[in-house]
């Protein structure tokens, strides 16, 4: 299970993240949705050890991660917002040197790689050096990458960023497969769509704080709203759309 | 439409202050500065030869015709000065003759002709070669006498000078251009690093290495007229004395070389350069920058397989791999390491020149100083160049990898580092350097000269890593931390007077086998305290990787928080 306890972060006195609690179980799916600069990939990146939080507590199966951040790490998948990758290796390369970095051995570890490249539709393109990779081919290598070491907490930011309709409904699938199989799945996203067809939860960011936390089903019958697209504008939405839309038509044409 | 000529000044100042490779630089660097201060070095060298070799022309009593002889090797060596370097600038400048990815997508959608660009790019080019030129002829090209020449003097030195420029640099220019238009653009491109490296090598063993025959004698004699036919330095050396008038017979010919082979050289790299031009804009976007080999090769299996036979931790073959992977594809890093091999090769030749042409002429198949200077020249340049390298970052934001991997104790990655530096560095000179002595020397001194290179591989690898956090090229750099101008100076003469006294003993060390043993033993000792040190170090349990490098505060705090005590308590 994760647990943030009143978690926060400021960035040179800035608060990013304020006083952020929930939990994510194990089995459960957990959408984190926020508008940009909500702070959702900054929870992502503390809960990942990246950053630091300047106050509060993350703890992965009862035990603050902080304690032994060795043994976290190798638990935690992680799939970050921007696809930063070592552009000059190619994507066998990559994902054998996160491989060989964790400490798999060599034969199951060739066989994994192996294996994912063909299953996402990468084996061709293998030796091909990862600049020339499209985004969603870069999204790919980043999933083989945490999934690599079969890790108990998966950290997904924008999973699904760049992915082709076929490869969007694979990872879907799979996100739901792995939470049946006690994985704990916590993943952000803007594509609401998605999120309420995968989540059993969501947790709402807006100015970084949290200001819904509960199951899709008890959130619509709270706010009496059909849909979770509703229910964010509600809570996290401060501009009216229309009226944006207008003014920037009107600056295009001026 | 926008004026193409408000459109050409805008890109040439841009193509200009890009001409060196910025990716190389500080990112806070002030490229105007930097530029003024690479011209004012060239300078203040062009003042330091002037103030060195023109005052004896006119303190002599020597007639002009006998003053005009004397000068032949004084000018021979500032034209080879000069092609040195258009040469230099032509390799550090190798990748901005040609618009890159970058420009191809920021100027392809935008309403700018390719002639425009072109025209930006070749004027930009031919203006830092012109002021790199004048900056290094600034004194002497003012202060050279014309030998009774009047003002054809200076106008023959100038016109020579900017034609013994124009040969180099359009020679390398017409190098690339051929190689681009006969291979593929992916071949192009692995092939272009290589010729990068290659070319600035030849440089430096064009100017190092280089005969002094500067001489009516030498000029004259039948058996160096092959030679001279290959060394262009005398070929401008011709054009000079021809320009100037009443040249020596044996000029004539060499002129004629010049002007032959200088007009050849303009027209391919003229041709191949615009048509070059033309047809990469497309090139660049439709294929990818980097071609990793092709690992169904047999070397590509032959590495890997040795690699994991080597090396049997995961974590040592995901370092030394993905070092060397970097070192080979990562253009930046790659001629930073040529730089500092190029400046051990420079200094090598310059032994090795003491070996060829020098008073003495030890035989080569004899244990010299020199010969022994060679290896640990080049071995120290390839440690210390690999060391430098190391901290410097490549894709730095996709460092996150490592962060998030971090599962070993900080010391397990340093030890991975060391040996990464130790394969990619040392073992590479110590192996060429055993051939090469194994094959012109006795094999006992061959193999006593080796097993020294060995310790002093271990012991340099130590030293420089004391200290060192990092994994290779995932930690920021910050530039500007060491004060170069009182360090390099230090280091120069700490590394010169080391290297000395180091050869002399070993020259001496080497004439007995019990000295030798001693010697060996006494480096081994010096080894294993480096080691033991470096290692202390990284198992510290204090100890982490460094993954940001941050400047030192100005103000210190003291963090006494935790500790102060409350007037109230």
């Amino acid at each position: 299970m994760l647990e943030l306890r009143h978690v926060t972060k400021r960035f040179s006195g800035i608060p990013a993240v304020q006083d952020v609690s929930f939990t994510a179980r194990p089995g459960e799916i957990t959408g984190y949705l926020g508008p940009n600069g909500s702070g959702k990939s900054t929870t992502l990146k503390m809960i990942t050890g990246l950053i630091d939080p300047t106050d509060g507590e993350i703890l992965f199966a009862g035990e603050p991660i902080r304690r032994d951040r060795i043994a976290f790490k190798q638990r935690l998948g992680y799939v970050p917002e921007e696809p930063h990758l070592y552009s000059h290796l190619t994507g066998f390369e990559y994902l054998e040197m996160v491989g060989q970095l964790r400490g798999l051995p060599a034969g199951p570890l060739a066989r994994k790689i192996d294996g994912f490249l063909r299953l996402l539709s990468l084996h061709s393109d293998r030796y091909v050096a990862i600049s020339s990779y499209s985004k969603g081919m870069r999204q790919k290598v980043l999933l083989a990458a945490a999934l690599l070491h079969n890790p108990d907490l998966l950290l997904l930011d924008e999973p699904f960023s760049g992915l082709d309709v076929n490869s969007a409904l694979v990872l879907r699938s799979l996100i739901r497969e792995l939470a049946t199989r006690g994985k704990v799945v916590l993943f952000s996203s803007h594509e609401l769509d998605i999120v309420e067809r995968v989540s059993s939860r969501v947790i709402i960011l807006h100015k970084g704080r949290v200001v819904a936390n509960d199951s899709i089903e008890q959130l619509r019958s709270l706010m009496a709203l059909p849909t979770l697209e509703d229910i964010f504008s509600q809570l996290a939405l401060e501009q009216d759309t229309e009226a944006v839309t207008r003014q920037m038509i009107d600056l295009i044409e001026a | 439409m926008p004026s193409e000529r408000r459109q050409f000044a805008l890109l040439h100042r841009d193509f200009l202050y890009r001409m060196v490779d910025l990716e190389l630089l500080s990112s806070h660097g002030d490229v105007p500065k930097l530029l003024g201060q690479f011209g004012a070095l060239l300078a203040a060298f062009s003042f330091v030869v002037a103030v060195l070799i023109i005052p004896k022309y006119g303190l002599s009593r020597l007639g002009d015709g006998e003053l005009s002889v004397a000068a032949w090797g004084d000018e021979e060596f500032l034209i080879s000065t000069t092609m040195a370097v258009a040469g230099l600038f032509a390799v550090v400048a190798w990748n901005a003759v040609l618009p890159d990815r970058r420009d191809s997508y920021v100027l392809g959608p935008l309403p700018v002709r390719v002639r425009t660009i072109f025209a930006a790019k070749l004027t930009a080019m031919l203006s830092a070669l012109g002021v790199s030129i004048f900056a290094v002829n600034a004194f002497t090209g003012m202060g050279f006498p014309s030998f009774g020449a009047g003002l054809r003097g200076p106008a023959a030195y100038w016109v020579t000078m900017i034609a013994a420029g124009l040969f180099v640099f359009c020679g390398f220019l017409a190098l690339q251009g051929l190689t681009a238009h006969l291979l593929s653009y992916r071949l192009f491109l692995r092939l272009s690093g290589c010729l990068q490296i290659v070319a600035l090598f030849a440089v430096l063993s064009c100017y190092f290495l280089t005969p002094p025959l500067a001489t009516p004698y030498h000029l004259a004699a039948f058996e160096n007229q092959r030679l001279l036919a290959w060394l262009p330095s005398f070929w401008f050396l011709g054009l000079f004395q021809q320009l100037r008038g009443h040249a020596d017979p044996v000029f004539a010919p060499l002129a004629a070389r010049a002007l032959l082979i200088l007009s050849v050289v303009l027209a391919v790299a003229g041709g191949t350069y615009a048509l070059m031009y033309f047809r990469h804009m497309r090139r660049v976007v439709e294929q990818p920058d980097i071609a990793p080999a092709d690992r169904s090769r047999p070397a590509a299996r032959l590495v890997g397989f040795a690699a994991s036979r080597i090396l049997s931790s995961p974590l040592d073959r995901a370092i030394l791999l993905f070092t060397a992977r970097t070192l080979a594809r990562s253009r930046q890093h790659r001629f930073l390491l040529a730089a500092y091999a190029g400046v051990g090769l420079a200094i090598a030749f310059a032994y090795a020149k003491s070996l060829i042409y020098g008073v003495s002429r030890a035989p080569w198949t004899r244990v010299t100083l020199p010969g022994l200077t060679i290896g640990l020249v080049l071995l120290t340049f390839a440690v210390i160049g690999a060391r430098a390298v190391f901290a410097l970052p490549v894709s730095l934001r996709a460092n996150w990898i490592f962060r998030l991997t971090a599962i070993y104790h900080p010391c397990a990655y340093l030890a991975a580092v060391r040996k990464s530096l130790l394969a990619l560095a040392a073992a590479p000179v110590c192996l060429v350097s055993a051939v090469a002595y194994l094959s012109i020397w006795p094999e006992g001194a061959a193999l006593e000269h080796i097993a020294i290179l060995l310790a002093v591989s271990f012991l340099l690898a130590d030293l420089s890593l004391y200290q060192f956090r990092k994994i290779p090229f995932a930690c920021s750099y910050l530039p500007g931390k060491a004060n170069l101008k009182v360090k390099f100076g230090v280091y120069a003469g700490a590394f010169g007077a080391i290297l000395s006294a180091g050869t002399a003993v070993e020259f001496v060390a080497l004439q007995k086998v019990s000295r030798f043993a001693f010697l060996l033993a006494v480096l081994l000792v010096m080894a294993l305290w480096a080691a033991r040190r470096r290692a202390e170090f990284a198992a510290s349990p204090e100890n982490s990787l460094q993954f940001e490098e941050v400047p030192v505060a100005d103000v210190l705090i003291l963090d006494l928080v935790g500790h102060a005590v409350s007037p109230t308590a």
